[in-house]
């Protein structure tokens, strides 16, 4: 069709001419898109940790600080003997201070006094289950070992994290809705002041002869480019944001294992434009099938 | 071209805009349409621009009985016809040359069939030369020369103008009128509805006159009726035009405020030149 290019333009302008609302609904149509990308994220990303932490499949056991050397070694012969233990290696109290300050960012030489003597971490030792399925009675058994003061339980760790992670989307869920039904609604309301605007055009585009369809594609190109631009935006953010606050949760909680994005970069913003462009034609649907409902009838005189 | 079969429209409010209209306008016509306001003009404009639909009867407008036509046919007949309106509806942020070529974009023309057409229909309304101004720029007249450009540029079968020197200086007026009696002269049919007593009394063309939805006078019908001695030449005719009027069975009651008697239904309006050109028949 000739007139494509012609359509086109005529949304870009408006676009343009009614900019303060244009942005308006940009500015929300991104706050929405966000919001899901940070939901997603945020939920993706337990249940990446809780899958590892399950898949690691090794429990640190603490043994008692005041056991002696030697009883140490015996506490780990115990264990070995309990069945359904893979392997078992013993981290002296040492050891286990070194692994925390090799994590630690900024400056591990603080807790160069605690070596030696005045170590407060416990010795320990890790194993691994030839089993999952038999984890709760062989924990057991290995907290029934005489010396064995406290066993990590990451299973625990894992049901906190999937409760959050359910937290975080049912929370989501209900904002990304109301976020919807809000930037649904001020998309629809910017492509009615424009159409507004443009009243004397449509009426004249009608009475020389416009179908509906040829009338509404202007109001359409506007409501995909403020959704395009806010899927744009929204990815760029969310791009830029992920990495900086991974950064910051990696030097919090350096045991997390936050998913890289890069990857996927182009697929993020591709679904974010998609996302944006349904809902910016869907707001100017909306207005303007009312509009022509309304008034298109009696555009002319 | 435009045809009207037992029409009648009643608006929702109850209010009879129409009642029982019969009337034929056959392609290549000019008619003048006259009557007061609320007489049921507009809403006989709006049944042929398919605003509207009649309660009842047939409205045919190029063959298409547009009563029932279906409403994603509607712009398909529209394109049929060139409407000009009182208030000129031109877009002041688009320069002349714009406002016309928008009425070709509407309708998908190519830009090179739009370049080649616009210029051309500019020239026949003599507005070559202001083709880069802006509608404020432009005089009454002028601005209604390119709503009339608008109309013709998609080379309708047929004109239909509201009003179309209601906004306009009483001498310019005449220029449009004209300028319609040229495009007519061409071919195309030319609906228009008005006011001016002195236009339609300086042109001589078919009047249907409506009052209170329903046609009280159409000199098309007179004319079969009036014998062609008592018919004298136009020339002549300018001054007695005022007075002259008789014989015709006019409804008392149609003699509205802004109905003056001089224009109405007078037989001898009409000159054998005018009879013969456009040959009207009575529907």
């Amino acid at each position: 069709m000739h007139s494509i290019g012609y359509l086109f333009k005529e949304g870009l302008k408006s676009l343009w001419k009614n900019r303060t609302m244009s942005i308006a609904s940009i500015a929300v149509l991104i706050s929405c898109l966000l919001m899901t990308g940070v939901a997603g994220l945020l939920s993706l990303n337990l249940s990446i940790t809780m899958k590892s932490i399950e898949d690691n499949n090794s429990v640190m056991v603490y043994l008692d600080e005041s056991l002696p050397s030697l009883s140490a070694v015996k506490v780990g012969e115990e264990i070995k003997k309990i069945e359904n233990i893979g392997e078992c290696t013993f981290i002296p109290k040492d050891d286990g201070l070194l692994t925390m300050m090799d994590n630690m960012d900024g400056t591990p030489e603080l807790f160069n006094g605690l070596l030696g003597d005045d170590n407060p971490l416990p010795d320990a030792y890790q194993i691994s289950l030839s089993d999952l399925s038999l984890y709760d009675e062989t924990i057991s058994e290995v907290k029934a070992v005489e010396g064995v003061k406290s066993i990590s339980d990451f299973r625990d760790v894992a049901t906190k994290l999937s409760n959050l992670d359910r937290l975080v989307r049912y929370c989501s869920i209900a904002i990304v809705a109301v976020l919807s039904v809000v930037s649904l609604f001020i998309i629809s309301n910017t492509v009615k002041v424009t159409m507004f605007s443009r009243r004397m055009e449509i009426s004249i585009m009608k009475s020389v002869g416009a179908t509906n369809g040829f009338v509404r594609i202007p109001f359409i190109v506007e409501g995909l480019m403020i959704g395009i631009l806010s899927g744009a935006i929204s990815a760029t953010v969310l791009l830029f944001a992920y990495d900086k606050a991974v950064e910051v949760v990696y030097s919090i909680v350096p045991f997390l294992s936050a998913m890289d994005l890069s990857p996927y970069t182009l697929l993020i913003y591709l679904g974010y434009m998609v996302a944006g462009m349904l809902f910016g034609v869907m707001g100017g649907v909306i207005s303007i099938s009312k509009y022509l409902k309304k008034e298109g009838e009696n555009a002319i005189v | 071209m435009v045809e009207f079969r037992n029409v009648s429209k009643v608006y929702n409010n109850g209010t009879e805009a129409l009642h029982n209209i019969n009337l034929k306008v056959d392609k290549g016509e000019f008619v003048f349409i006259v009557g007061s306001s609320g007489a049921g003009k507009s809403t006989f404009l709006k049944l042929i621009m398919c605003e509207e639909r009649p309660n009842s009867g047939q409205v045919i407008v190029d063959g298409v009985d547009v009563s029932r036509i279906r409403k994603g046919k509607i712009p398909y007949i529209r394109r049929r016809m060139g409407i000009v309106f009182q208030d000129f509806r031109l877009i002041d942020h688009m320069t002349v040359y714009d406002n016309v070529a928008f009425a070709m974009h509407v309708v998908g023309a190519s830009s090179k069939t739009i370049k080649k057409r616009v210029p051309y229909i500019l020239s026949l309304v003599g507005l070559q030369h202001k083709a880069k101004h802006h509608p404020n720029e432009l005089s009454g007249g002028e601005r209604q020369r390119v709503g009339l450009a608008r109309a013709l540029v998609n080379n309708p079968t047929m004109i239909v103008a509201d009003e179309p020197t209601g906004n306009i200086d009483p001498a310019l007026s005449f220029e449009i009128v004209d300028l319609l009696s040229e495009i007519n002269r061409r071919g195309t049919t030319v609906l228009m509805v008005t006011h001016e007593h002195s236009l339609v009394k300086h042109f001589h063309k078919r009047i249907i006159q409506i009052h209170s939805g329903e046609i009280v006078a159409d000199t098309a019908a007179m004319q079969e009726d009036v014998p062609e001695e008592q018919e004298p030449a136009v020339e002549e005719e300018y001054g007695e035009y005022e007075e002259g009027y008789s014989e015709v069975e006019v409804n008392e009651e149609y003699e509205s405020e802004e109905a003056d008697a001089s224009y109405e239904e007078d037989e001898e309006n009409f000159d054998e030149e005018e009879e013969d050109e456009e040959g009207s028949v009575d529907g």
